[in-house]
């Protein structure tokens, strides 16, 4: 059952989603295309292509804040709007309704954090490209910053790591406006649940954040990365760190606080009586 | 009564809204196989009843029990719930509508659901948010009565049509129910369904005032509206 609520979760976000995303492919096709394919380069660069660049990385910023708006719409009307009333009568557990639309909502955050990563790349590509050489040498620069003892591995797992982090970041925040959200569908706030879902939204990020900066700053819990290394450090002392570190610390943090919400959001739901 | 299987056990329900208390310690049971008509003014409490036995209010007092369970995952299984509004996402079209029960519902017939699609001619590529309120009510009962449900809640299921349009309502509840199902329908619309009940439960203020076999009601040389009459006159 939960792979069925994950399915029609998917197709009832992704129906607007998939219009984003294809109007995000087609520019950046065009974008590619004109500048590989055709003589377009950064010095003859057309009012379309410069159009296309600004709409993607602007689109790519916008497609955020929309993002965040469609898959909180969808929890709003899909579990306390009249939608309510058949996603409450389903034969499946609260608890599976709730993780299926967190899974949905953070997929989509999180492909809208990559599509930003996408615009910006494109258009350093294109540009890096257009300039030729100078791009390549600046590129060649950049390299020789490291020589052959790189640890390719380090670097891999570096990579892992961060995007672990961000994936909990990501969660904690949709786990956070979900039980906002919630809370300001209880019988006290119902009346006007959009204004008390953006006030709440801001105490439970902004307490969890402030509570988690002041911990991480008392305690280290992090790996050093020292490109050049054999493997990375468990270190728990900053000045332990070599080039770059990792402090685990708001990470364990945020997973204290994604269950905590989690299961608050599920008591709470279980309290609210549908209009 | 104590004969008979009882399908729906409701024992000292009570519900609260802040200090209102809507539900004030109800308890009735219901048999397995009966058309049940629950009958009441609006505010009496009936909706928080309903919602209580679906699942959708789990904040009540007292004890509901459905074939023995209490309102829950397995407990919706077996009942098919109609309610009062709209409750399909307003981008779905039928065949989608379909599925989607499909989906959820092992006891959902879905070739009986586009057949009976076809016998209303729906548009299966129209989307609810297009859909006249006629077809919407057409496409919900068929949603509903295209399980084999044990038990059937239907909210209001007559409002808001015109008297054409209910007795198609009816009359589809009727020929489409589950062979010794159990249906409880709430209505104020009492002179169009009081030929078809076995049961009339009657809640007001918050109590169960009326809860008798039709056709004790009949014994008597009374009918189920004029016996509404004579409990709710005082209300308004």
């Amino acid at each position: 059952m939960f792979g069925k609520l994950l399915k029609h979760d998917f197709i009832a976000t992704g129906r607007i989603m998939a219009i984003i995303y294809a109007i995000f492919a087609v520019l950046s096709a065009y974008i590619l295309g004109s500048f590989y394919l055709g003589d377009v380069s950064i010095e003859n660069m057309g009012i379309m292509q410069t159009l296309g660049i600004m709409v993607l990385l602007i689109g790519s910023l916008v497609n955020i804040i929309l993002t965040f708006v469609v898959v909180m719409m969808d929890f709003q009307k899909s579990l306390y709007g009249d939608q309510g009333y058949l996603t409450f009568t389903l034969p499946v557990k609260r608890l599976a309704v709730l993780s299926s639309k967190l899974i949905v909502s953070t997929f989509w955050y999180l492909m809208a954090i990559a599509t930003v990563f996408g615009a910006l790349f494109i258009t350093t590509d294109v540009i890096g490209q257009s300039m030729g050489e100078e791009a390549v040498g600046l590129v060649d620069m950049l390299l020789a910053l490291f020589d052959e003892n790189l640890n390719v591995g380090v670097l891999v797992f570096m990579l892992v790591c961060l995007l672990i982090n961000v994936f909990i970041a990501a969660f904690l925040y949709m786990v956070e406006v979900c039980f906002a959200i919630t809370l300001s569908n209880t019988r006290h706030f119902q009346k006007h649940h959009v204004i008390f879902t953006l006030l709440f939204s801001g105490i439970s990020i902004g307490v969890a954040s402030k509570i988690s900066s002041v911990i991480s700053d008392e305690i280290i819990l992090g790996l050093s990365f020292d490109p050049y290394a054999e493997k990375v450090a468990f270190i728990t002392d900053i000045y332990q760190a070599n080039i770059s570190f990792i402090n685990f610390m708001p990470s364990v943090i945020s997973i204290i606080f994604i269950v905590g919400f989690f299961f608050a959001t599920h008591y709470t739901m279980k309290k609210i009586n549908l209009r | 009564m104590s004969q008979e299987k009882a399908l729906l056990q409701i024992r000292n329900l009570r519900k609260s809204y802040g200090s209102h208390e809507v539900l004030k310690g109800i308890s009735f049971d219901i048999p397995q196989g009966q058309i049940v008509g629950l009958l009441g003014p609006n505010g009496c409490g009936k909706s928080s009843m309903i919602k209580s036995i679906v699942g959708l209010i789990n904040d009540y007092e007292g004890e509901i029990l459905i074939n023995g369970q209490a309102p829950g995952v397995e407990s919706k299984k077996v009942v098919a719930y109609l309610p009062e509004r709209n409750y399909l996402p307003p981008w779905m079209n039928a065949t989608q509508a379909i599925k989607y029960v499909a989906d959820f519902y092992k006891n959902f017939d879905e070739a009986k659901a586009f057949a009976m699609a076809q016998t209303f001619e729906l548009n299966m590529k129209q989307k609810l948010k297009t859909m006249s309120k006629g077809q919407q009510e057409k496409l919900h009962l068929i949603l509903v009565m295209c399980r084999k449900a044990d038990l059937y809640v239907l909210d209001e299921p007559l409002g808001g049509v015109d008297v054409v349009a209910r007795d198609f309502i009816l009359e589809t509840i009727l020929r489409n129910h589950a062979e010794n199902s159990t249906i409880l329908l709430s209505t104020h619309l009492i002179y169009d369904i009081e030929k078809i009940l076995d049961r009339v439960l009657m809640v007001k203020g918050g109590t169960l005032a009326v809860n008798t076999p039709v056709d004790k009601i009949r014994e008597n040389g009374n009918t189920v509206e004029n016996l509404f009459r004579e409990v709710f006159s005082n209300v308004w």
